[in-house]
């Protein structure tokens, strides 16, 4: 009868246990752009300096993204509000704008951080002031995947 | 024994008081057993947000085997931040029980019982006034998301019956349930999938507190 009643107390204290969801930024889908250059028929990856880089916000003032700083990569967050996305990337002398069209899905992150979008990127381009290329590597941003985290190249 | 084993699981049910009628006679009844499990009403209590009613049936059709169905609705509202969710829906149980304990006189039926169940549910789940928070782009108004899904699931069962009057019976189980296919919404994972729980969670305890009714068909 002790056994019973302590496996039940057991039991019962194990359903009591309830994780704590610990929202934070991971939770967050973004694209992560990763600088290359192309020298003598070799992809390296560069550090860009002086980059900044911004998103063109209709009805909204430009808010720096990076603010002239050295950089290999950079992450930026896409709009869910539209199909389309521009960034424009600039280090004080260049400057270039990325078009990214993309499809977005809502899904929930858990009851306690509420819901966030994922993206599939489908077409992209930009002018080519100093961008000589851009290169898709992966399509899906989505926060809740384990890929190599390295959704697109651009060739300066 | 007789008398202390009845007193055991009696009390464990908190219905010790309740009288003894057995020893009328050695014979055993058999028939269809119809329970009503108790815990949504209790549970109603501590969270009204979840609203249910379980009935089951079994019937001994061999020797301590026990063929379970088990019929139930559930549904909970509930409201998170600025988002109304809502899931509701029907269930099935369909498993087998094996009596374990060895009673010496036939007209008795307490049981420890050992079994597994499978389940299934069709629900629908909705969840309305969505934001997407976006610092940069500005929050994004989704409004309302819906759909209607199927779970299932399988339960490892532990129980006790107590015959506490004649044919009527009551009992409590513990059960391990594991989710089957708990990608079923990859948008919106449920909060409750009905006879389930949480379907945020692969494995889940569950409790039944039951009152059943043997109808005395077969006597021999």
């Amino acid at each position: 009868m002790k056994h019973v009643v302590l496996l039940l107390t057991l039991l019962l204290l194990l359903t009591s246990c309830a994780t704590q969801e610990v929202c934070d930024d991971d939770d967050q889908s973004y694209m992560v752009a990763r600088f290359k250059t192309l020298e003598d028929g070799s992809v390296r990856d560069t550090i860009m300096s002086g980059m900044s880089i911004y998103g063109i916000r209709e009805g909204n003032a430009d808010s720096l993204l990076y603010d002239s700083i050295s950089m290999s990569k950079a992450e930026l967050p896409l709009d869910p509000n539209n199909d389309i996305t521009r960034f424009v990337l600039s280090n004080g002398i260049s400057k270039d704008t990325v078009f990214l069209s993309h499809s977005s899905e809502v899904y929930l992150i858990n009851y306690t951080c509420g819901f966030a979008s994922r993206f599939t990127l489908e077409q992209y381009t930009s002018t080519r002031d100093w961008i000589k290329d851009l290169e898709l590597r992966d399509g899906k941003i989505d926060a809740k995947l384990e890929t190599d985290e390295e959704h697109l190249w651009i060739y300066f | 024994m007789r008398s202390i084993s009845g007193y055991i699981f009696s009390g464990l049910l908190l219905l010790c008081l309740l009288p003894s009628v057995y020893g009328q006679d050695t014979l055993r009844t058999f028939g269809p057993r119809i329970g009503l499990n108790l815990a949504p009403i209790v549970g109603y209590f501590s969270d009204p947000q979840v609203l249910g009613a379980e009935a089951s049936l079994d019937f001994e059709l061999f020797p301590n085997v026990y063929p379970v169905f088990e019929l139930g609705y559930s549904s909970m509202a509930d409201s998170i931040d600025e988002v109304s969710y809502h899931s509701g829906g029907g269930y099935a149980r369909l498993g087998i029980d094996y009596n374990f304990l060895d009673l010496k006189d036939r007209s008795q039926h307490h049981a420890i019982t050992a079994g597994f169940r499978y389940g299934s549910s069709i629900f629908s789940h909705r969840a309305e006034n969505i934001t997407v928070e976006s610092d940069y782009w500005g929050d994004y108004f989704i409004g309302s998301y819906e759909n209607t899904l199927n779970g299932h699931w399988i339960e490892l069962v532990g129980g006790i019956t107590a015959e506490v009057a004649k044919n009527f019976f009551i009992g409590w189980s513990v059960r391990y349930k594991i989710l089957l296919n708990p990608d079923m919404d990859p948008q919106m994972v449920p909060l409750l999938i009905p006879g389930y729980g949480d379907g945020s969670l692969n494995r889940v305890f569950g409790f039944t507190y039951s009152v059943l009714y043997k109808i005395p068909i077969i006597k021999k």
